[in-house]
């Protein structure tokens, strides 16, 4: 296995969601555009959680949707996710994967315990004053 | 190693001109992937797993939280089996005189001199607890006479504080919800300062970096402004706080937002002086369309900031 | 290697930074790969030397409990009222201390901080890492560590003593140990500074192995070693910013009150109440999340090593190069769904536990892949019994009882029996000491000659292996019998218990700590090899093992440059004793003869 190829530079050409994006760098308008998509989604959390606040079910599926909405927006468009290659999601899937499956892991143990909870608290006999020795 | 200045971001092939400088082709398309920017995803990364441990263990805290945790009339964690029937007053506003009012409280429920300011202090939610229903009534209608605004309530538990409930929760999300506008404007000034400076305009690319900085300037002094409010500036009902002040120990709930928050606080602090430092740096004229890593990268880092406080607002403050 | 400056047409983006100019940035606040890899090589071997000892009082307290310790009871603890006994708590901080100094100060900065520095730029074919002036700081943010865990021996109520996995309530109340007052602040903080280090040593192993192996060096060119070091820097950046924030927590709980790690009116020794609400297990979960990756981010480096120094003392291909990658992903990856079962004892949610235990089963697979390609690569070959091959070949061997004692403490029942018995001291010692430390032997002996241009004694290097050898296995192999014995482990005097004042009990532990102390006397042999052969050993040549990979290709010691010019790779560094070649050795550096085709899959 003789090496004749260019070595592999860590450089490659654009793809075309680059050359895209260079394009359309000289218009603000689609930041403008996520950035009003942003407010309204604020405004539309804050009216959400407002209008559902005694409902923890739906007020929790919603607002986490809608963060999450908002949170991909950013990632997307402003952290430029959508002209970036393979390797970002290599090193963000991953990263994202683990934080999933250790909030996952923690709710047995934390969030559906085991013993029952409406067993009346016990209060704790008041320990005796330190002897003296 | 490439010298120091070097540019990091070879031209573009829409700008054909910039060819003319004798590199071979291969190395004159822009490098997707710069070192510096293979570290920073690197250091988001890690920034995301430091985050999940907080904010992670601030979700299966409140998922797990025993559902009579927090109440509107007890403090944080106190035992609820044989107050079950208690009934407290809430009080909305003292009266012409407080010292009577003061007195009426004294006199129905026995409490210390601290413990009645307090709850003058906290109104219009303060609230007097440890009533029995006859107490209650009594006491109420006492101060109702007296020109204050009293009612009776009943003890009402919840697992966490719930948002929009003054009585167990001291966090105003309206404050906050104007903040995370400010943010969220900053994230795009940002992104609007990189895409001048992409297309060579120094004077505009230092002019979105300034407002940057000065937004988020302006997000760090509204928290300060928010946690001074809870830590020292206002007396809330013990529902929220034992002592009256919303302290990181005086409930799990206060641990979990002052560590989570603060943590962001600080994320935002180091990037407003990154910034700041980029843009000094922006002035000297040293950033060109093929030369602007250190724009792009302090920009990562602040949307990073901003995707954080975006899932924060929702979970801390909305949910 | 020895090409004039214009012998080949140079890179013109290839380019030669000046060299430091004074004695400073050359030697202390240095940006050179390599100064800072033997910086961090003599500051964790002089941890390596506090934390042995130690484990020797440790050892002199379990053979003869209460019985003063020559010299040491006079200048330490020695008080009248005690008659030269070691306090108990003492033996506490004592066994808290040796395992966070030597997991923390030594062992990891030794095989990433050390090896990792020294060898992925040379190994890469690279000038230096990516980020010279971080790779700095990352060694100098390691002192402020070094300095916190040594003043915590000093502060009102001494060092931490909730043991190296300081779990809460013993490490968050303050009154719960002398060692909680203000020890366990100091153990937190130094944690932290030493996590900062790996942390932004692991972000800058990644990139320069990603950005800037030399022209040619596929990734599936690599040696092991730096796959080794680019998946366990994988590990350090994902796994320990958990740890980050959970040792922030407990700082938080401890000095600002908050109540993450502390139940509801949770007191200890009449303290009073704290409002509490958190959980004690939160602590333990994210610790374990860090510090399950972590035992493999102290065995992987010396999975790499050993590949590396087993086939070319072979003379022999890497039995299945590729395989042993994927093996170490493999590894790595399930590495991070295992943390549970260091807590099956701990009121975890009983539907983990088996959850724990079947991941943690998996993980036997790619380990038993490892070892059969170590004795596959050993196999037939020409076995040159060099210091660094034995202490290679001790690693395989070590590992597999290392790892067999693992599969016990896996099955939860089994566990039940066994947890926190000496059975897992034995096991630890047998994958930390029997696998890494002799990894680390392993890769001083073979990289010795590149780090300073002179060999090391062979015949020392060979009566320091035997000596380490046997007396490791006396020290701790009773363990395991001790341990399934019932013989627990944190305890300053097991002759409280009558079944383990049995004279077999107090017999074996009296052999282990002799052998104990014969094991800490043998590092003197290699602490004298070490220095004498630093100043008089003979000068090595740039290939003294007429091994393969780049490191060999330029002189010993490398010049701060690294290569004249960045060599070209053509193949993986394995390639010994290739037929009809001249030497039995072909350095990357040479493209392969014609006629020789690898294997797409094995090699």
């Amino acid at each position: 296995m003789t090496e004749t190829a260019e070595p592999t530079l860590p450089v490659a050409p654009p793809t075309p969601a680059m050359a895209e994006a260079a394009a359309q760098a000289e218009a603000h308008a689609p930041y403008l555009k996520v950035l009003f998509g942003l407010m309204v989604l604020t405004i539309l959390e804050y009216g959400y959680a407002r209008f559902f606040k005694d409902a923890t079910g739906p007020l929790v599926f919603g607002l986490v949707l809608m963060a999450a909405v908002k949170a991909s927006l950013v990632g997307w468009y402003f952290m430029h996710l959508k002209f970036e290659r393979l390797w970002v999601f290599l090193v963000l899937l991953p990263a994202c994967l683990l934080a999933l499956i250790l909030t996952a892991l923690l709710f047995p143990d934390f969030v559906m315990r085991q013993e029952p909870l409406d067993e009346p608290v016990r209060q704790a006999p008041r320990a005796p004053a330190p002897a003296t020795a | 190693m490439a010298p120091a200045d070097a540019p990091t971001h070879p031209a573009a092939p829409t700008h054909p001109g910039d060819r003319a400088h004798g590199h071979p082709a291969a190395d004159a398309s822009p490098a997707p992937a710069t070192p510096g920017k293979v570290a920073m995803w690197l250091f988001l990364a890690t920034e995301i797993m430091f985050f999940t441990g907080l904010i992670g263990s601030y979700i299966v805290c409140r998922g797990g939280s025993p559902p009579t945790a927090y109440s509107n009339l007890y403090p944080p964690t106190t035992p609820l089996d044989r107050l079950g029937d208690s009934k407290g007053v809430v009080l909305g506003a003292p009266g012409a005189d407080p010292a009577r009012a003061a007195e009426a409280i004294a006199a129905a429920t026995g409490k210390g001199e601290a413990a009645i300011a307090r709850v003058l202090a906290a109104a219009p939610h303060g609230v007097v607890n440890g009533l029995t229903e006859e107490g209650a009534t009594k006491l109420a209608e006492g101060l109702n006479r007296l020109g204050a605004k009293a009612e009776v309530v009943s003890l009402k538990t919840s697992s966490w504080p719930r948002p929009y409930d003054p009585a167990t929760n001291p966090l105003s999300i309206d404050l906050t919800t104007v903040n995370t506008f400010i943010l969220i404007c900053s994230s795009a000034t940002m992104v609007l300062a990189v895409s001048a400076i992409q297309r060579g305009r120094k004077a505009k690319c230092s002019l979105y970096l300034l407002a940057t900085v000065v937004l988020g300037g302006v997000f760090l002094g509204v928290q300060v402004f928010e946690y001074h409010e809870l830590l020292e500036g206002r007396i809330y009902p013990p529902g929220i706080s034992p002592t009256g002040h919303f302290r990181p120990g005086v409930s799990l709930f206060a641990s979990c937002f002052f560590t989570v928050t603060g943590f962001h606080g600080l994320h935002v602090a180091a990037g407003v002086v990154t910034l700041l430092l980029v843009f000094l740096a922006s002035l000297t004229g040293r950033f060109s369309s093929r030369n602007f890593a250190a724009v792009e990268y302090a920009g990562l880092y602040w949307h990073f900031v901003d995707v954080v406080w975006i899932l924060l607002f929702t979970i801390v403050y909305l949910v | 290697m020895s090409a004039g400056p214009n012998a080949t047409e140079p890179n013109p983006h290839d380019h030669i930074p000046a060299a430091a100019s004074n004695f400073l940035t050359r030697y202390v606040f240095s940006t050179d790969h390599k100064v800072i890899g033997v910086q961090f090589l003599f500051s964790s071997l002089f941890f390596f030397a506090v934390g042995g000892l130690m484990a020797m009082v440790i050892r002199w307290q379990l053979a003869w409990p209460w019985k003063p310790v020559p010299i040491l009871s006079q200048w330490l603890w020695s008080s009248p009222g005690l008659g030269g006994q070691m306090p108990p708590e003492f033996y506490n901080k004592l066994f808290t201390m040796h395992a966070t100094i030597m997991i923390f100060f030594v062992i990891i900065p030794l095989l990433t901080g050390a090896f990792g520095n020294f060898l992925i730029p040379l190994m890469i074919g690279a000038r230096d890492m990516a980020f010279p002036k971080l790779n700095m700081f990352s060694y100098w943010i390691m002192w402020p560590g070094f300095v916190l865990i040594t003043l915590s021996f000093f502060v009102e109520g001494g060092a931490a003593e909730a043991g190296w996995t300081s779990y809460p309530p013993l490490a968050t109340a303050a009154r719960s140990t002398p060692g909680s007052l203000n020890g366990q602040t100091y153990w937190l903080l130094a944690l932290l500074c030493a996590g900062i280090s790996s942390l932004t040593g692991s972000i800058n192993y990644i990139t320069t192995i990603v950005m800037l192996r030399s022209p040619g060096m596929k990734m599936f060119r690599m040696p092991m070693t730096v796959w080794a070091l680019f998946i366990t820097a994988l590990l350090q950046a994902f796994a320990l910013p958990v740890l980050t924030s959970a040792l922030l927590m407990q700082t938080l709980d401890r000095l600002a009150g908050t109540n993450f790690f502390t139940p509801v009116g949770g007191a200890v020794a009449n303290a009073p109440a704290a409002v509490g609400g958190g959980a004690p297990l939160l602590w333990q979960h994210l610790f374990w999340f860090y510090s399950h990756p972590a035992v493999y981010i102290m065995i992987l480096p010396g999975m790499g090593i050993a590949s590396d120094v087993i086939s070319t003392f072979s003379r022999k291909p890497l039995f299945g190069y590729k395989p042993m990658v994927i093996a170490m992903g493999a590894i790595a990856g399930l590495g991070f769904i295992v943390w549970g079962h260091h807590m099956f004892q701990s009121g975890m949610n009983p539907a983990l536990g088996a959850t724990f235990m079947l991941s943690t089963m998996m993980i036997a697979l790619p380990s038993a892949i490892k070892v059969f390609n170590w004795i596959g690569t050993m196999w037939g070959g020409r076995i040159q019994y060099t210091s660094a091959m034995l202490n290679a070949m001790a690693f395989v061997s070590m590992f597999i009882i290392g790892g067999l004692s693992g599969i016990f403490m896996a099955a939860t029942p089994v566990d039940i029996h066994i947890h926190d018995t000496y059975f897992i001291v034995g096991h630890i010692h047998y994958v930390l000491f029997g696998g890494s430390t002799f990894a680390v032997f392993a890769g001083i002996y073979y990289w010795f000659p590149k780090l300073f241009g002179r060999m090391m004694s062979e015949r020392l290097g060979l009566i320091h292996f035997f000596l380490t050898f046997l007396f490791f296995n006396g020290t701790f192999f009773f363990m395991h019998i001790v341990g399934w014995h019932g013989h627990m482990r944190r305890i300053a005097d097991p002759t409280v218990y009558e079944f383990l004042r049995t004279p077999g009990v107090v017999g074996m532990n009296q052999f282990m700590t002799i052998c104990a102390f014969g094991l800490g006397a043998s590092q003197l042999i290699f602490a004298w090899n070490f220095f004498y052969s630093l100043v008089a050993g003979p000068v090595a040549g740039p290939n003294p093992w007429k091994a393969n990979s780049l490191e060999w290709a330029t002189a010993s010691p490398p010049p701060y440059y690294n290569f004249e010019t960045l060599p070209r790779v053509y193949h993986p560094p394995y390639e010994f004793s290739v037929p009809g070649g001249e030497d039995d050795f072909l350095p990357q550096t040479t493209p392969l003869p014609d006629n020789i085709t690898l294997d797409p899959v094995m090699a």
